[in-house]
């Protein structure tokens, strides 16, 4: 249980996916100019994450490895994904059209979001059981969403600030990121 | 050999699943109240998506 | 537009990385050292060019309502072969570039010029297309590598992929002392890239300004 724990913190704060190892900079930089959309982004990214890597688990065990083609997996998973993407989005337009006003535009946005495939792959390579499989798949697009909602706020007030003109819109956000990063490199001693 | 098989076959229903789920979601309506919800996102510049802010402008602009 | 134009395009007014904001994942994490970004870009660029031409070859027979996975497949094949044959031929590289090589799939730049670019011209025109912008992201991956590796260790050093040996190395010893680590941490990464996008922010605009002087 303390080992699923120290796992959980250890993907949250100290590897950070979009801190230290940059995957997801598309939407870091492109839904990050609200607060609220950044919420959204990072609620439907939980979510496509939790949900493509149970099945990618299940399909990469149970089918790619007793038939012997393990070297499909990189199509396989991104199929998975997308469809999964595609799947969910149906069912909530039918199904519950509130749910859609609020995450509905997120999804398609989730489907070239190198996150989702890093983290399908992660709990292969990383020889993965069940439980950590799923702490794994939680914990790290959770470490997003805060990162993206800190992010955001940032921004913000970044809009507001004064700014010479080159330095205006991305360039000084990147910058605001850097020193994000390195004060998330504080917590590298913690687990 | 039997691999390559399974491999070609593997591949072809997972291709054709993602084909059709994305034709099925493509032609389920968008819920009322949600035809004009749009995401002005522009973290990469494929300005055939939907979601980039070129789009609305078009719109607008017709 | 005319093809050498379309083709330079991709250096500065059009370039990926700092201009369009494309394919930064790997961009960041890629470019501690020179090796990885010379790898790494001539990879997509390889990808990219191929990716184009098939693409823009069965352009005409691609149902349109779902041309988004036909692109999706024929990328992830060509991902797939590129990937097994770095493994085979180069180790280690495909060690240091790791799960970068397999998220190429999902970099915007390779769907972002399908759809953009090779599902409207002709299988040559894509092909030039593939070649200019995957300089282009090289050329920007080679910038950030540059400063980055030099703070970072005070020399740069370019090995062959297939053995590993040196080809060159150059080493500024008596600034050894003085070199700053957090450069090859993503803290330095972030920062090289946003004085970078800057930069080029700069560029971009200074030919729009003097046609506006000329109107005047």
């Amino acid at each position: 249980m303390a080992e699923l724990f120290s796992m959980a913190i250890a993907a949250v704060l100290i590897n950070n996916i979009i801190l230290t190892k940059f995957f997801g900079m598309c939407p870091f930089l492109g839904v990050s100019k609200k607060t609220s959309s950044a919420v959204g982004m990072g609620v439907a990214v939980i979510f496509v994450i939790m949900g493509a890597s149970i099945i990618t688990y299940f399909l990469y065990h149970g089918v790619l490895v007793t038939l012997g083609i393990e070297y499909m997996q990189l199509i396989t998973f991104i199929l998975v994904i997308a469809s999964f993407v595609q799947f969910t989005e149906m069912f909530i337009k039918k199904f519950s059209p509130a749910l859609y006003k609020s995450l509905g535009i997120y999804l398609p946005l989730i489907t070239t979001n190198c996150a989702v495939l890093y983290v399908a792959k992660d709990n292969i390579t990383q020889n993965y059981g069940f439980v950590e499989m799923l702490v794994n798949s939680f914990s790290v697009p959770l470490g997003f969403l805060l990162v993206l909602y800190i992010f955001s706020c940032m921004r913000e007030r970044l809009d507001t600030a004064d700014t010479p003109n080159a330095w205006k819109g991305n360039p000084v956000a990147l910058v605001a990121a850097a020193l994000m990063a390195l004060a998330f490199s504080g917590f590298a001693g913690l687990v | 050999m039997n691999n390559a098989i399974y491999a070609a076959v593997f591949a072809l229903i997972m291709g054709g699943l993602y084909a059709a789920l994305y034709y099925l979601n493509h032609r389920t309506p968008v819920p009322k109240g949600c035809e004009n919800l749009k995401e002005e996102c522009s973290g990469c510049s494929i300005s055939s998506c939907a979601n980039h802010p070129s789009q609305s402008k078009i719109i607008e602009g017709e | 537009m005319n093809r050498k134009e379309n083709f330079i395009a991709g250096f500065v007014k059009e370039n990926p990385v700092f201009g369009l904001y494309l394919g930064l994942c790997s961009a960041l994490a890629i470019s501690t050292t020179l090796d990885n970004a010379i790898g790494m870009g001539l990879c997509v660029t390889l990808i990219l060019t191929a990716s184009n031409m098939i693409i823009s070859a069965i352009r005409k027979i691609t149902p349109d309502e779902i041309r988004i996975p036909v692109y999706i497949v024929v990328i992830a094949s060509l991902v797939s072969a590129v990937e097994m044959l770095m493994a085979a031929f180069m180790p280690q590289l495909y060690a240091n570039l790791g799960v970068f090589i397999s998220l190429i799939v999902v970099n915007c730049i390779i769907l972002g010029r399908a759809e953009a670019f090779a599902s409207k011209n002709g299988i040559l025109d894509s092909a030039l297309d593939g070649i200019g912008m995957g300089l282009g992201y090289t050329f920007s991956l080679l910038l950030i590598s540059f400063v980055r590796e030099f703070l970072a260790t005070a020399s740069w050093t370019i090995t062959n992929p297939f053995n590993n040996q040196v080809i060159l190395h150059v080493g500024l010893s008596f600034l050894e002392p003085f070199k700053i680590s957090m450069f090859s941490t993503s803290t330095g990464a972030f920062l090289t890239f946003a004085c970078f996008a800057a930069l080029f922010a700069v560029l971009k605009n200074k030919p729009a300004k003097k046609e506006k002087k000329e109107a005047k």
